[in-house]
Protein backbone atom coordinates (compact mmCIF):
# COMPACT_ATOMS: atom_id res chain seq x y z
CA UNK A 1 0.00 0.00 0.00
CA UNK A 2 2.68 2.28 0.95
CA UNK A 3 4.81 1.42 -2.54
CA UNK A 4 1.52 2.45 -4.04
CA UNK A 5 1.02 5.71 -3.06
CA UNK A 6 4.82 6.70 -3.41
CA UNK A 7 4.35 5.77 -7.00
CA UNK A 8 1.42 7.44 -6.88
CA UNK A 9 2.82 10.45 -5.48
CA UNK A 10 5.98 10.18 -8.02
CA UNK A 11 3.65 10.27 -11.38
CA UNK A 12 2.18 13.25 -9.94
CA UNK A 13 5.03 15.07 -9.30
CA UNK A 14 6.53 14.00 -12.67
CA UNK A 15 3.71 14.62 -14.70
CA UNK A 16 3.41 18.88 -13.16
CA UNK A 17 7.15 19.03 -14.42
CA UNK A 18 6.54 17.19 -17.79
CA UNK A 19 3.62 20.22 -18.04
CA UNK A 20 5.72 22.94 -16.35
CA UNK A 21 8.07 21.77 -19.03
CA UNK A 22 4.95 22.61 -22.06
CA UNK A 23 3.99 26.17 -20.75
CA UNK A 24 7.51 27.41 -21.59
CA UNK A 25 6.65 31.18 -22.53
CA UNK A 26 8.83 33.37 -24.78
CA UNK A 27 10.54 36.23 -23.53
CA UNK A 28 10.10 39.42 -24.05
CA UNK A 29 6.91 41.30 -25.14
CA UNK A 30 4.16 39.61 -27.13
CA UNK A 31 4.08 39.69 -31.36
CA UNK A 32 0.90 39.51 -33.76
CA UNK A 33 0.33 39.32 -37.04
CA UNK A 34 -0.47 42.57 -39.37
CA UNK A 35 -1.49 41.49 -42.51
CA UNK A 36 -2.24 43.96 -45.17
CA UNK A 37 -4.71 43.23 -48.38
CA UNK A 38 -3.77 45.40 -51.14
CA UNK A 39 -4.52 46.20 -54.79
CA UNK A 40 -2.18 45.20 -57.32
CA UNK A 41 -3.22 45.02 -60.85
CA UNK A 42 -2.13 46.48 -64.07
CA UNK A 43 -2.99 50.02 -63.17
CA UNK A 44 -1.32 49.84 -59.73
CA UNK A 45 1.46 47.43 -59.98
CA UNK A 46 3.86 49.02 -57.56
CA UNK A 47 1.77 50.99 -54.02
CA UNK A 48 3.72 52.60 -51.33
CA UNK A 49 2.12 51.32 -47.91
CA UNK A 50 3.37 53.68 -44.47
CA UNK A 51 2.66 51.76 -41.07
CA UNK A 52 2.23 53.88 -38.29
CA UNK A 53 1.32 53.11 -34.54
CA UNK A 54 -1.63 54.75 -33.45
CA UNK A 55 -3.83 57.06 -36.11
CA UNK A 56 -2.15 57.98 -39.44
CA UNK A 57 -2.23 61.66 -38.00
CA UNK A 58 0.05 61.35 -35.05
CA UNK A 59 2.30 60.49 -37.85
CA UNK A 60 4.50 57.81 -35.97
CA UNK A 61 5.84 56.12 -38.87
CA UNK A 62 6.67 52.61 -38.50
CA UNK A 63 7.38 51.63 -42.47
CA UNK A 64 7.67 53.25 -45.62
CA UNK A 65 8.21 50.39 -48.47
CA UNK A 66 7.03 49.82 -52.05
CA UNK A 67 5.03 46.49 -52.44
CA UNK A 68 4.05 44.41 -55.03
CA UNK A 69 1.95 41.72 -53.92
CA UNK A 70 -1.37 42.03 -52.94
CA UNK A 71 -0.99 40.87 -49.27
CA UNK A 72 2.18 41.74 -46.98
CA UNK A 73 2.96 40.85 -43.15
CA UNK A 74 4.48 42.28 -40.38
CA UNK A 75 5.30 41.03 -37.14
CA UNK A 76 4.54 43.91 -34.73
CA UNK A 77 4.30 44.52 -31.08
CA UNK A 78 0.88 44.01 -29.18
CA UNK A 79 -0.85 46.15 -27.18
CA UNK A 80 -0.91 48.90 -29.60
CA UNK A 81 -3.10 50.47 -32.59
CA UNK A 82 -1.70 50.49 -35.72
CA UNK A 83 -2.81 52.16 -38.91
CA UNK A 84 -1.66 52.34 -42.64
CA UNK A 85 -1.85 53.88 -45.41
CA UNK A 86 -1.29 52.62 -49.37
CA UNK A 87 -1.20 55.37 -52.12
CA UNK A 88 -2.93 54.73 -55.64
CA UNK A 89 -3.10 57.43 -58.59
CA UNK A 90 -6.34 57.07 -60.32
CA UNK A 91 -8.01 59.35 -63.04
CA UNK A 92 -5.70 62.67 -61.99
CA UNK A 93 -6.40 62.02 -58.45
CA UNK A 94 -4.55 60.62 -55.48
CA UNK A 95 -6.24 58.02 -53.65
CA UNK A 96 -5.02 57.33 -50.19
CA UNK A 97 -6.76 54.47 -48.79
CA UNK A 98 -6.78 54.22 -44.56
CA UNK A 99 -7.49 51.64 -42.45
CA UNK A 100 -6.20 51.21 -38.79
CA UNK A 101 -7.35 49.09 -35.55
CA UNK A 102 -6.09 47.83 -32.09
CA UNK A 103 -3.76 44.81 -31.97
CA UNK A 104 -4.90 42.65 -28.73
CA UNK A 105 -2.74 40.66 -26.63
CA UNK A 106 -4.04 37.18 -25.53
CA UNK A 107 -3.33 34.41 -23.21
CA UNK A 108 -3.06 31.51 -24.21
CA UNK A 109 -3.78 27.53 -22.20
CA UNK A 110 -0.68 28.35 -20.35
CA UNK A 111 -0.97 32.18 -19.27
CA UNK A 112 1.19 33.09 -22.21
CA UNK A 113 0.55 36.10 -23.91
CA UNK A 114 0.43 36.02 -27.66
CA UNK A 115 -0.67 38.97 -29.85
CA UNK A 116 -4.20 38.49 -32.05
CA UNK A 117 -3.57 38.67 -35.77
CA UNK A 118 -5.28 41.68 -37.41
CA UNK A 119 -5.58 42.72 -41.20
CA UNK A 120 -6.28 46.17 -42.35
CA UNK A 121 -7.97 46.39 -45.79
CA UNK A 122 -6.09 48.69 -48.17
CA UNK A 123 -8.02 47.32 -51.55
CA UNK A 124 -9.34 50.26 -53.76
CA UNK A 125 -12.67 50.09 -53.43
CA UNK A 126 -14.94 49.55 -56.15
CA UNK B 1 -55.85 5.75 17.56
CA UNK B 2 -54.67 8.89 17.45
CA UNK B 3 -51.60 7.21 15.66
CA UNK B 4 -53.66 6.51 12.60
CA UNK B 5 -54.95 9.41 12.29
CA UNK B 6 -51.72 11.57 12.24
CA UNK B 7 -50.51 8.84 9.64
CA UNK B 8 -54.11 9.44 7.50
CA UNK B 9 -53.14 13.27 7.81
CA UNK B 10 -49.47 13.00 6.90
CA UNK B 11 -50.54 10.55 3.78
CA UNK B 12 -52.79 13.16 2.53
CA UNK B 13 -50.67 16.13 3.10
CA UNK B 14 -48.21 14.41 0.87
CA UNK B 15 -51.17 13.44 -1.49
CA UNK B 16 -52.05 16.78 -2.09
CA UNK B 17 -47.96 18.04 -1.98
CA UNK B 18 -47.62 15.51 -5.26
CA UNK B 19 -50.53 16.89 -6.94
CA UNK B 20 -49.88 19.41 -9.93
CA UNK B 21 -51.85 22.27 -10.13
CA UNK B 22 -52.27 23.89 -13.53
CA UNK B 23 -54.03 27.13 -14.07
CA UNK B 24 -54.60 27.80 -17.22
CA UNK B 25 -54.04 31.84 -18.26
CA UNK B 26 -57.26 32.77 -19.55
CA UNK B 27 -57.11 36.52 -19.68
CA UNK B 28 -57.38 36.45 -23.39
CA UNK B 29 -60.41 34.55 -24.13
CA UNK B 30 -62.05 36.62 -21.30
CA UNK B 31 -60.35 40.56 -21.87
CA UNK B 32 -58.74 39.90 -25.71
CA UNK B 33 -54.69 40.48 -26.05
CA UNK B 34 -52.77 42.01 -23.33
CA UNK B 35 -49.83 44.25 -23.62
CA UNK B 36 -47.15 42.41 -24.42
CA UNK B 37 -42.82 43.55 -25.14
CA UNK B 38 -41.89 42.64 -28.35
CA UNK B 39 -38.38 41.59 -29.17
CA UNK B 40 -37.03 42.40 -32.94
CA UNK B 41 -33.99 41.48 -34.69
CA UNK B 42 -33.75 43.10 -38.26
CA UNK B 43 -32.11 44.58 -41.03
CA UNK B 44 -32.26 47.10 -43.87
CA UNK B 45 -30.08 47.03 -46.84
CA UNK B 46 -29.36 47.74 -50.37
CA UNK B 47 -26.95 47.03 -52.98
CA UNK B 48 -24.69 49.83 -50.97
CA UNK B 49 -25.04 49.31 -47.36
CA UNK B 50 -26.18 47.13 -44.79
CA UNK B 51 -27.38 47.78 -41.24
CA UNK B 52 -28.53 45.09 -38.67
CA UNK B 53 -30.27 45.98 -35.71
CA UNK B 54 -31.94 44.73 -32.35
CA UNK B 55 -35.65 46.60 -31.19
CA UNK B 56 -37.67 46.57 -27.76
CA UNK B 57 -40.81 47.38 -27.92
CA UNK B 58 -43.66 47.07 -26.10
CA UNK B 59 -47.60 46.70 -27.68
CA UNK B 60 -51.10 47.84 -25.92
CA UNK B 61 -53.71 45.86 -25.82
CA UNK B 62 -55.26 45.94 -28.96
CA UNK B 63 -51.50 45.36 -30.65
CA UNK B 64 -52.44 47.37 -33.09
CA UNK B 65 -49.42 50.12 -31.72
CA UNK B 66 -46.01 49.93 -30.63
CA UNK B 67 -43.33 51.79 -29.03
CA UNK B 68 -39.91 51.02 -29.27
CA UNK B 69 -36.02 51.51 -28.56
CA UNK B 70 -33.20 50.00 -30.89
CA UNK B 71 -30.09 50.12 -32.03
CA UNK B 72 -28.41 49.43 -35.15
CA UNK B 73 -24.94 49.16 -36.92
CA UNK B 74 -23.13 48.60 -40.03
CA UNK B 75 -21.46 44.94 -39.22
CA UNK B 76 -18.51 45.82 -41.52
CA UNK B 77 -16.30 48.67 -42.27
CA UNK B 78 -18.14 50.71 -44.83
CA UNK B 79 -14.74 52.48 -47.41
CA UNK B 80 -15.45 55.71 -48.26
CA UNK B 81 -13.95 58.57 -50.29
CA UNK B 82 -13.35 61.85 -48.02
CA UNK B 83 -12.22 64.74 -49.92
CA UNK B 84 -9.13 66.15 -48.60
CA UNK B 85 -8.30 69.38 -51.30
CA UNK B 86 -6.74 69.56 -54.12
CA UNK B 87 -6.28 65.97 -56.02
CA UNK B 88 -6.23 63.97 -52.84
CA UNK B 89 -8.72 61.99 -51.15
CA UNK B 90 -9.13 59.27 -48.74
CA UNK B 91 -10.46 56.53 -48.80
CA UNK B 92 -11.63 55.96 -45.38
CA UNK B 93 -13.17 52.44 -43.76
CA UNK B 94 -16.18 53.78 -42.06
CA UNK B 95 -17.96 52.46 -38.92
CA UNK B 96 -21.76 53.69 -38.48
CA UNK B 97 -24.36 53.28 -35.58
CA UNK B 98 -27.97 54.01 -35.12
CA UNK B 99 -29.92 54.56 -31.46
CA UNK B 100 -33.34 55.60 -30.82
CA UNK B 101 -36.73 55.04 -30.71
CA UNK B 102 -40.18 54.62 -32.84
CA UNK B 103 -44.23 54.37 -32.64
CA UNK B 104 -45.40 52.10 -35.17
CA UNK B 105 -48.78 50.94 -36.01
CA UNK B 106 -50.23 47.46 -37.27
CA UNK B 107 -52.92 46.78 -39.31
CA UNK B 108 -54.22 43.25 -39.58
CA UNK B 109 -56.56 42.13 -42.87
CA UNK B 110 -59.21 40.03 -42.58
CA UNK B 111 -57.82 36.87 -42.38
CA UNK B 112 -55.66 38.26 -39.43
CA UNK B 113 -52.24 36.51 -40.96
CA UNK B 114 -50.98 39.37 -43.08
CA UNK B 115 -51.05 42.99 -42.09
CA UNK B 116 -49.34 46.41 -42.68
CA UNK B 117 -47.47 48.68 -40.64
CA UNK B 118 -45.68 52.13 -40.18
CA UNK B 119 -43.04 53.16 -38.29
CA UNK B 120 -41.55 56.79 -37.51
CA UNK B 121 -38.40 56.32 -35.84
CA UNK B 122 -36.30 58.87 -34.43
CA UNK B 123 -32.58 58.19 -34.38
CA UNK B 124 -29.27 59.37 -33.29
CA UNK B 125 -26.37 58.46 -35.94
CA UNK B 126 -22.72 58.44 -35.34
CA UNK B 127 -19.52 56.53 -37.11
CA UNK B 128 -15.74 56.04 -36.51
CA UNK B 129 -13.11 56.02 -39.46
CA UNK B 130 -10.50 53.03 -38.87
CA UNK B 131 -7.02 54.18 -38.46
CA UNK B 132 -7.99 57.94 -38.39
CA UNK B 133 -8.89 61.06 -36.34
CA UNK B 134 -11.25 62.15 -38.72
CA UNK B 135 -15.08 61.89 -37.65
CA UNK B 136 -17.87 61.11 -40.21
CA UNK B 137 -21.14 63.29 -40.05
CA UNK B 138 -23.10 62.42 -37.04
CA UNK B 139 -27.08 64.34 -36.24
CA UNK B 140 -30.80 63.09 -35.61
CA UNK B 141 -32.43 61.75 -38.46
CA UNK B 142 -35.78 60.63 -39.21
CA UNK B 143 -36.09 56.99 -40.64
CA UNK B 144 -39.41 56.00 -41.96
CA UNK B 145 -40.46 52.42 -42.40
CA UNK B 146 -43.51 50.81 -43.70
CA UNK B 147 -44.18 47.35 -45.17
CA UNK B 148 -46.29 43.95 -45.06
CA UNK B 149 -46.31 41.70 -41.60
CA UNK B 150 -47.24 38.19 -41.70
CA UNK B 151 -48.11 36.14 -38.65
CA UNK B 152 -45.89 33.03 -38.44
CA UNK B 153 -47.52 31.97 -35.20
CA UNK B 154 -49.19 33.56 -32.47
CA UNK B 155 -45.91 35.06 -31.14
CA UNK B 156 -43.66 35.36 -33.70
CA UNK B 157 -44.40 37.94 -36.95
CA UNK B 158 -42.07 37.90 -40.11
CA UNK B 159 -42.06 42.08 -41.92
CA UNK B 160 -40.95 42.84 -44.96
CA UNK B 161 -40.91 46.54 -46.66
CA UNK B 162 -39.36 49.80 -47.26
CA UNK B 163 -37.14 51.86 -44.97
CA UNK B 164 -35.50 55.55 -45.41
CA UNK B 165 -32.36 55.51 -43.94
CA UNK B 166 -30.13 58.64 -43.79
CA UNK B 167 -26.38 57.76 -42.85
CA UNK B 168 -25.83 61.64 -43.85
CA UNK B 169 -22.85 60.21 -46.18
CA UNK B 170 -24.32 61.52 -49.97
CA UNK B 171 -22.14 58.76 -51.31
CA UNK B 172 -24.81 56.57 -49.79
CA UNK B 173 -28.50 55.74 -51.38
CA UNK B 174 -30.90 56.49 -48.47
CA UNK B 175 -33.48 53.50 -49.84
CA UNK B 176 -33.75 50.63 -48.26
CA UNK B 177 -35.14 46.80 -48.23
CA UNK B 178 -36.44 46.12 -44.44
CA UNK B 179 -36.48 42.55 -43.10
CA UNK B 180 -37.39 41.58 -39.89
CA UNK B 181 -38.33 39.10 -37.18
CA UNK B 182 -40.19 40.02 -34.12
CA UNK B 183 -41.17 37.90 -31.15
CA UNK B 184 -43.95 38.85 -29.12
CA UNK B 185 -43.08 38.13 -25.13
CA UNK B 186 -45.09 37.73 -22.67
CA UNK B 187 -46.61 40.86 -20.20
Amino acid sequence: MKNSLKIFWLLTALSLLIGCDECNCPAGDPFGELAIKLTINDDHPEVLVTIFEGNIEKADTLFSEYWSDDRVYYELESGRRYSATAHYFVDGREIVAVDGKQMTTSSNECDCNYGESITLNLRLAK
Amino acid sequence: MRFFTLLIFFFLVLAAKAQEVVIEDRYNEIFGPKPAFVYTVRSSFNADDVNIGLELGRTNAKRNFLYAFSFDARPFRRPLLVYQGGALYYQLREERYFVGGAAQYNRSFSEKKIGAFAQMGVNYTWGNYGGSDQKPPKGWVLVPRMGLSYKITERSILKLGYAYIDTKTSALDNHRIFLSYSFIGSR
